[in-house]
């Protein structure tokens, strides 16, 4: 063992190149900071708004905005730089450590015993120039707890290596060489993860709900907006300010619609029939930008995505514009959640993702479109070790179903209210017997077809070692746990639960709890008992 | 060391959670949660008392009628409020065994908890403006999951409770470690194809 030094020569200097990476940084921090303190903007936009309004006077507007825009560029710029001359790191054999800051220097030493992961990533400017960022990551918080831009690549593997040699308790010989290749994601692949990914449809439904925005803006301000209007009394200013508004976004839509005019050479402005054609074919155009957007994204997160084994883990490496490499020791798998939606399970693809102790966002290994086999053979590496038999392949696992009353009394209780409100308000409002009757027969049959859809997908089985619970309503989302890295147990009774002999038990992880609902209580209390025993005399060592 | 063995587990032989002496709390746990909710309805009262006599005034029928069922609602639920701590107190309970610490509470939904001392990372004690009139505690067991709190210590109790958490801590971290890394040493893990 070394003594520790406290020279100040091992302290490094980081290339230039990390003033983008540090640009990149501030850029998104003084943005949050600026959403998060939103009143503050929107203050002075809204009174600049008000005054431009009121003296009629709209390039006030636009120098307000500029003057904020300007500010915020010109911070990020001098923070960026700053914080470029005044970073500093230091890798010893005990920890590693970063002095950082520009008023107040903050010094983080993170001992290696402590770090749970160590991530590579690299931009486009890093690529260019051979460099890499690394981040390392510890079990306390929520962000990276080290990021060092713009450093070679060399020593990040070495770091790397040398936290997985650590972990995995190794021998050193055959840590760089044992990787083997096992899915290498495919454009068609990639395609399918963008349809099937849930932004996808969020994003397509933005992009109607801002195009019919624009349409009903369009038809308001041409059916009303009154030119001669002048305001003279504060009091006009909102209504100016909407008006102001609307004719904004008429103007946007009559825009596109000559665009398409133009191109298509079809007149649609001259009848309100034509035009409808128009604001339909505006909303197709919008809903396919929007998709090939979300494509788009989803094409460069996932670009060349490469999953190897690596020793008794997985890493994974993908990314067009910023690649990513993340590693982690099949050992440190917390949960491994499995999510199939419908139109996944359509595909036959599904999502997996492992969740490790640390909690920063390229912690955890995420493999989306991750087809049938390859599912089953990361299963397996990761739970190897733990000598279970349940395999992830469906036809394997008998699942246990739910109580029934679950059905009456799950987490769709609060959908089963409606089938007593509903009905209510209707004969409240309309005092109609028929129409009680008539929503009664609408329903019961919905409520109970959810319900039951949903008790049927919902089910759980566990062994001497792992626990797998199945839930979904149009798709499946599987959650498997270790015993041995649960953290707490809990079980929880309700009224309706005491009353029936039922319980809901919770294993609570570093990342994420596995509940299950609605489980006979003895049953879930000799489940508590075998986690607790697992925990306290067999795993005691755990990260 | 057994890599992979996964042993048949007779849950008969576990210990079990069923045949467990629950310590009761602190009684003055329940004086001090009536003092808290008492504060707590004065406001309600507050409200329930001028929303329910301005709909009394109101003067029409219906919305008297609305204004009594107004007033009997806020009463029946600063009943409650008060009852409560009493209600609940029962149920409420700990147990410290040798590996971890159980907890139960609740008056309708009965909640049951445990931590084993294996995963604790730091135990704090924590004491109100109330719970220092009374001389009560809270502990705070922080697991990387999450904090689990037993309310209701005497303050001295708590103190002692936490030295005796974090000894046990020290006591299993360290044997842990140790046959962590005789792990680390002796074996080499091997990999199943």
């Amino acid at each position: 063992m070394t003594t520790r030094t406290k020279n100040s020569e091992n302290w490094h200097l980081v290339s230039p190149l990390s003033i983008a990476s540090f640009i990149g940084k501030y850029l998104v921090r003084f943005s949050l900071w600026l959403l998060n303190q939103s009143h503050l903007p929107i203050t002075v936009l809204v009174i600049a708004t008000s005054a431009s309004i009121y003296l009629r006077q709209y390039w006030l507007w636009i120098v307000v905005l500029g003057a904020i825009l300007c500010l915020l560029a010109c911070g990020v710029l001098v923070a960026a730089l700053l914080s470029y001359f005044r970073f500093r790191y230091k890798v010893t054999d005990q920890d590693i450590s970063v002095r950082e800051g520009v008023f107040r220097v903050v010094q983080t030493d993170v001992p290696w015993s402590r770090v749970r992961a160590v991530n590579i990533r690299r931009n486009p400017i890093e690529r260019l120039a051979n460099l890499a960022t690394i981040s390392i990551d510890t079990a306390g918080t929520a962000e990276a707890e080290i990021l060092i831009p713009a450093i070679s690549p060399r020593l990040a593997e070495t770091l790397r290596d040398k936290i997985h040699m650590r972990t995995n308790s190794a021998p050193e010989s055959n840590s760089v060489a044992a990787s083997t290749s096992i899915y290498r994601m495919s454009a068609n692949n990639v395609f399918k993860a963008s349809l099937c990914s849930s932004g996808a449809i969020g994003i397509v439904f933005g992009g109607l709900f801002v195009a019919s925005l624009i349409l009903f803006g369009s038809v308001t301000t041409g059916l009303n907006f009154d030119p001669s209007f002048n305001p003279t009394t504060l009091r006009d200013v909102p209504l100016e300010a909407l008006h102001v508004v609307l004719q904004g976004f008429q103007m946007v839509f009559f825009a596109v619609i000559e665009f398409v005019e133009r191109i298509t050479g079809i007149a649609l402005t001259q009848s309100w029939g034509t035009l409808v054609v128009g604001s339909i074919i505006l909303l197709l155009i919008v809903t396919l930008c929007c998709f090939l957007l979300t494509f788009a994204m989803c094409f460069a997160r996932n670009f060349n995505l490469h999953l190897q084994r690596k020793q008794e883990g997985l890493s994974v490496s993908r990314g067009l514009f910023t690649t990513r490499y993340s590693s982690l020791s099949a050992r440190k798998i917390q949960i491994l959640s499995l999510r199939r939606n419908f139109r996944e399970l359509f595909l036959q693809i599904g999502e997996l993702i492992a969740w490790q102790s640390s909690s920063g966002r390229d912690h955890r290994l995420v493999i989306p479109s991750c087809p049938v086999e390859i599912q089953d053979k990361v299963w397996s590496i990761a739970f190897a070790h733990t000598g279970s038999n349940m395999r992830l392949t469906r036809k394997s696992i008998e699942f246990t179903r739910l109580s029934p009353i679950y059905l009456w009394f799950g987490e769709h209780m609060a959908l089963m209210l409606f089938i007593l409100a509903v009905p209510l308000l209707v004969l409240m409002f309309s005092g109609n017997f028929l129409a009680l009757a008539v929503m009664c027969l609408l329903w019961i049959p919905c409520t109970l077809t959810v319900a039951g859809i949903c008790w049927l997908k919902a089910g759980y089985v566990y062994d001497g070692v792992l626990l797998i619970s199945r839930s979904g309503f149009l798709g499946y989302k599987y959650m498997m746990g270790r015993y041995g890295k649960v953290q707490q147990v809990s079980i929880k009774q309700n009224a309706v639960q005491r009353f029936t002999g039922k319980s809901t038990i919770t294993l609570h992880y570093a990342h994420g709890n596995i509940s299950i609902p609605y489980v006979i209580l003895s049953e879930a209390r000799q489940l508590m008992d075998a986690v607790l025993d697992f925990v306290e005399r067999k795993e005691t060592h755990w990260e | 060391m057994n890599e992979h063995s996964n042993d048949q587990l007779s849950i008969g032989d576990l210990p079990s959670l069923e045949d467990i002496d629950w310590v009761e709390v602190d009684r003055n746990l329940i004086v001090r949660d009536v003092i808290r909710n008492l504060i707590i309805s004065t406001g309600l009262l507050v409200a329930t008392l001028v929303g329910g006599f301005g709909f009394l005034s109101a003067g029409e029928t219906i919305f008297s009628l609305i204004g009594i069922i107004y007033i009997c609602v806020g009463l029946f639920v600063i009943v409650l409020l008060i009852l409560w701590p009493r209600l609940e107190f029962p149920h409420r309970g700990y147990a410290l065994r040798e590996l971890d610490i159980a907890q139960r509470r609740g008056f309708i939904t009965r909640y049951l908890a445990t931590e084993p001392f294996s995963r604790v990372q730091h135990v704090a004690v924590s004491q109100g403006v109330l719970d220092r009139m009374f001389s009560l505690a809270t502990l705070q067991i922080y697991t990387a999951g999450g904090v689990s709190s037993i309310k209701g210590f005497h303050v001295d109790n708590a103190h002692q409770l936490r030295e005796h958490i974090l000894e046990r801590v020290a006591e299993i971290n360290l044997a842990a470690s140790e046959e962590f890394a005789d792990e680390a040493t002796s074996t080499n893990p091997t990999m199943d194809p």
